[in-house]
């Protein structure tokens, strides 16, 4: 069988063949018993192959809208994930990083620690509070009251 | 007199965008069996076929935001559902591999199930069955062609290949198809 004429016949199931190419597929087509049989073959297979398609199905849809809602309420912290996962990853690394040197620094962990307020004692918060109030008597003091900017 | 036409996959999109389920339902309904034509004939018809399927559109549905239209939207969800079949062929094979590495390759393939008897299955399956032996580059071009119905211009566009390269996939996975199926008394 001419090679070559089988591959124009291919060709032609998918592409529309030039004038001259279908001139000379049609006249291999009527000289060849085999090519005729290759096209029968062809034509049988892609038919069987048309029918794969599925039907439609309501049950598809139900199931993937019923799904939908819990994807959209459970995926904010997934949707950072998705977006930038090694955004993400990185953040997950610098907190262990930080909570592991503040562990070995000062040899424990806790709340108190991590945000720095551990040695501070109750006097520091009453002359916080004291420095606060002289500031506010001695604007209060003042003789001429203070011109106003424009 | 008021028309009542049926609305475009863009309009059924903007309303969507604004939270309207209802306009996501009619989209579902209107391109899931494209979508999952796809998938089963990348996948073949197994159990995980449909939850490739519902993550195209649950993909889709994330981000909305980002279709901006310039494909159309059935271009846009057969290029997902191509990737997605992929990265489940991927999925399996690493699986597989894994399997006949602690079996010592006493596992069963996909080639050596190649004398399957057409008479023990219904020709639909044996066919579905001969599409899963062609490498992943040749069947997706069938599927996209043959059982989506697109063009080779189109599924060019899907697939974000030159038409020339579909053209000639196209053409020996077509002879390698037939000829197992002729193999199998099929055609």
């Amino acid at each position: 069988m001419d090679k070559s004429a089988l591959e124009l016949f291919i060709s032609s199931l998918d592409q529309e063949l030039a004038p001259k190419d279908q001139i000379r597929l049609d006249k291999a087509l009527a000289a060849s018993q085999e090519l005729h049989q290759e096209r029968v073959e062809f034509l049988r297979m892609r038919e069987l192959v048309a029918d794969l398609r599925v039907q439609r199905s309501s049950e598809f849809v139900d199931e993937l809208m019923s799904k939908l809602p819990q994807q959209k309420e459970s995926s904010f912290w997934a949707d950072i994930v998705l977006l930038s996962p090694k955004v993400a990853a990185a953040c997950i690394i610098f907190v262990i990083v930080s909570l592991l040197g503040i562990y070995f620094m000062e040899g424990r962990l806790n709340s108190e620690i991590i945000i720095g307020v551990e040695q501070l004692t109750p006097e520091d918060a009453y002359s916080i509070q004291e420095q606060k109030v002289s500031k506010k008597r001695e604007k209060e003091a003042l003789p001429f009251e203070m011109p106003k900017k424009k | 007199m008021k028309s009542f036409s049926t609305p475009s996959d863009i309009e059924l999109v903007k309303r969507a965008k604004q939270g309207d389920h209802a306009a996501f339902r009619m989209l579902v309904h209107r391109h899931e069996h494209q979508v999952r034509s796809i998938v089963i004939g990348m996948l073949g018809n197994t159990a995980e076929s449909d939850d490739v399927a519902q993550e195209v559109f649950i993909r889709f549905y994330r981000s909305l935001g980002d279709f901006r239209g310039e494909a159309a939207l059935s271009t846009y969800l057969s290029r997902i559902a191509i990737n997605l079949s992929l990265n489940e062929i991927k999925r399996r094979d690493t699986r597989h591999k894994r399997l006949a590495f602690f079996h010592g390759n006493e596992m069963p393939t996909e080639e050596a199930d190649n004398g399957v008897d057409p008479e023990r299955h219904d020709i639909r399956d044996a066919v579905h069955k001969a599409l899963q032996l062609l490498e992943p580059d040749f069947r997706m071009v069938i599927v996209l062609r043959l059982i989506d119905g697109y063009s080779v211009k189109e599924t060019a566009d899907i697939l974000q290949l030159p038409q020339g390269t579909v053209a000639s996939r196209l053409a020996r996975a077509q002879e390698k198809l037939k000829d197992i199926l002729k193999k199998w008394n099929i055609v």
